[in-house]
């Protein structure tokens, strides 16, 4: 692997992050952060989809005729994201339960779409893979991050073990608040504000 | 009464946006005046009333686990389950540019208003989401999934035109410059969506 | 950009469908058998738990098969399907709640008590009618019947502030009368079928203990 392919990985994380900078792709991911389990789970399932959706376009890309583009990226994207949430339902049943409708709703992630039409159509495999691993990567991390501080805040459990036990003794209370919907929201807020000062 | 529940439930407690955050890229991308969300608006209501229905009857008679026992009682036993997500997504695909295609040649006017954001809405969670929300939940008629499509397509509209009204003011009101733009936006949204879980406790 | 032309275009999406389905249904064919015990296991954990039975994924099937069979309490026209555990019968139960369906199972003694419950739902209001999944609501049904002193059916119904003294009467969800509402049809509805097996138990009990 060369310098260059690496760059593709690492590009994402720094000014590039997908779902802070290019706003991407944020559809499907909040609803699965309230705990951890599903959120890493959902992380791995649009990084693989990414990686092979990327792949899969890159090597068709001189034979797919430009009217019928867009469909063939569908095609491939929602027969990935089907056999993902075969695989899922077939070895962890509980978190499929879990993901239900989210797993499908993969498909219409605009992460996946965004970088087959950006990337994946005009470049070769290895650095295609190269940038669905950085892109699908970025957005695990903040998927987890996410997951991980909604579920210690929230519920006082990591992957549903109790954590913060000993701390209620001395009086401390899990925030209720952080496994509704709308804290998710505000958590991507305070992350974008953070990034971006960061970067000013 | 069954209908004025579905219906209220999927405006206001299973709102596209604040409960699923479904169909956000096109929210946040598309939310900066009010005349052109409120067409986004109407055009996604549009599309998710003709989409679920037609998937509803496609996974009733077609995809579910025994569906296709009307062809021959030995089909009882297939399940196309599996196959469910590729031809919502396809026939969401189809439908959005058929329905671009009659619109705009049989009304120009509203062509020219809506025209532009239809291929934007093919690839729009809320749509996809309304079809699998609409094959999870199990609507028991097809009257119940139409319910079900107009009050999330009304529930997204509000939620957009909303959220545009509140940036056009907030272009002239002082934030931290790193929160401008998505960020601020993202807050608000998750104030709004804390107002409309009042609606959780709603007794019908 | 290269032209292509129509045919072709017709023959790459052919082609390209031919392939996703042929994927599709191999990873079905490979994967379903799994998904169904994945199913199964479910039920049978619902099953265990409503005996009252301590269960996990792992011993789950071992256990079902060692302490649960299936028995039919009608007849062959009209079976009544049921899972016997001892002397204990376990029946299942389907309905609609508020927002979709609720299931649940009821583990009956030789007297047609209930002596286990467990519910589960789809997507009721969380905190709210969701609350039927948890044990503490599982746990007032323990005691009740739908059987009266003369062998009468009388349904178990959910009302507020229900009489504790009643076996008939359960104490509704606060905040989800919709959804007590569809777990008393439910209880109507499944328990309904199997009233005149209970009697022929309970009566036959009677006579056994008067002799």
């Amino acid at each position: 692997m060369n310098n260059k392919n690496l760059k593709y990985i690492t590009l994402p994380w720094r000014d590039n992050n997908p779902i802070t900078v290019q706003v991407l792709g944020i559809c499907s991911c909040l609803a699965v952060t309230a705990q951890l389990k599903p959120a890493v789970f959902m992380a791995v399932s649009v990084t693989a989809v990414t990686v092979l959706s990327n792949l899969i376009i890159s090597l068709l890309r001189n034979t797919i005729p430009p009217r019928i583009r867009i469909i063939v990226q569908l095609v491939v994207v929602s027969t990935l994201v089907v056999l993902v949430d075969q695989v899922l339902k077939a070895y962890f049943f509980d978190v499929s339960k879990q993901l239900s409708v989210f797993v499908g709703l993969i498909i219409t992630n605009c992460i996946v779409m965004g970088r087959l039409e950006a990337f994946a159509m005009h470049n070769p495999p290895l650095p295609s893979v190269c940038d669905g691993l950085g892109n699908g990567l970025g957005y695990s991390f903040i998927l987890i991050l996410l997951g991980f501080t909604r579920e210690l805040l929230g519920n006082g459990t990591l992957w549903g073990y109790p954590v913060t036990e000993r701390l209620h003794d001395i009086g401390y209370e899990n925030n209720g608040l952080m496994l509704m919907p709308p804290m998710a929201l505000i958590l991507i807020g305070l992350l974008i504000w953070i990034i971006n000062s960061r970067k000013a | 009464m069954e209908y004025i529940n579905i219906l209220v439930k999927s405006i206001f407690v299973d709102n596209m946006i604040f409960a699923f955050f479904l169909g956000m890229c096109s929210y946040l991308a598309v939310s900066k005046t009010v005349k052109t969300s409120a067409g986004l608006g109407i055009a996604v209501t549009f599309v998710l009333c003709i989409t679920v229905p037609v998937n509803y009857l496609i996974n009733k008679y077609l995809l579910k686990a025994g569906a296709l026992a009307w062809i021959s009682p030995s089909l009882a036993g297939v399940d196309l389950g599996f196959l469910s997500f590729i031809v919502f997504i396809a026939v969401i695909a189809a439908i959005v540019q058929i329905v671009e295609m009659v619109v705009e040649r049989y009304s120009p006017a509203l062509y020219n208003s809506l025209g532009i954001f239809l291929p934007l809405i093919a690839v729009n969670c809320a749509v996809m989401g309304g079809s699998l929300f609409m094959q999870e939940r199990a609507y028991s008629n097809i009257a119940q999934a139409e319910v079900f499509a107009l009050g999330s397509g009304i529930g997204w509209f509000l939620a957009i035109v909303a959220i545009a009204a509140l940036r056009e003011k907030l272009r002239y009101s002082h934030i931290p410059p790193a929160l401008k733009g998505v960020g601020i936006t993202f807050i608000i949204t998750g104030l709004m969506g804390m107002a409309f879980m009042a609606f959780m406790g709603i007794k019908l | 950009m290269k032209k292509f032309s129509n045919i072709y275009i017709l023959l790459y999406s052919g082609a390209l469908l031919a392939a996703a389905a042929i994927v599709l249904s191999v990873a079905n064919m490979l994967l379903a058998p799994r998904q169904q015990h994945n199913e199964q296991l479910e039920q049978k954990m619902l099953i265990l738990k409503a005996s009252g039975i301590e269960a996990t994924a792992r011993n789950a099937d071992r256990l079902f098969s060692d302490s649960i069979s299936t028995v039919n309490l009608g007849s062959d026209e009209e079976p009544l399907p049921a899972y016997r555990c001892g002397d204990r019968h376990i029946i299942e139960l389907h309905g609609n709640g508020l927002w979709g369906p609720i299931w649940g199972y009821l583990c009956f003694d030789a007297q047609w008590t209930v002596c286990g419950a467990v519910f589960d739902h789809k997507g009721e209001t969380p905190g709210l009618g969701g609350n039927i999944s948890t044990e503490e609501f599982a746990r007032r049904f323990v005691g009740k019947s739908c059987l009266d002193a003369t062998a009468q059916f009388i349904p178990i119904i959910l009302k507020k502030n229900a009489n504790n003294n009643s076996k008939h009467e359960v104490d509704a969800i606060s905040g989800g009368t919709m959804t007590s509402n569809g777990v008393t049809n439910m209880l109507h509805d499944c328990l309904a079928p199997y009233s005149t097996c209970m009697q022929q138990t309970v009566r036959a009990q009677v006579t056994s203990d008067e002799q």
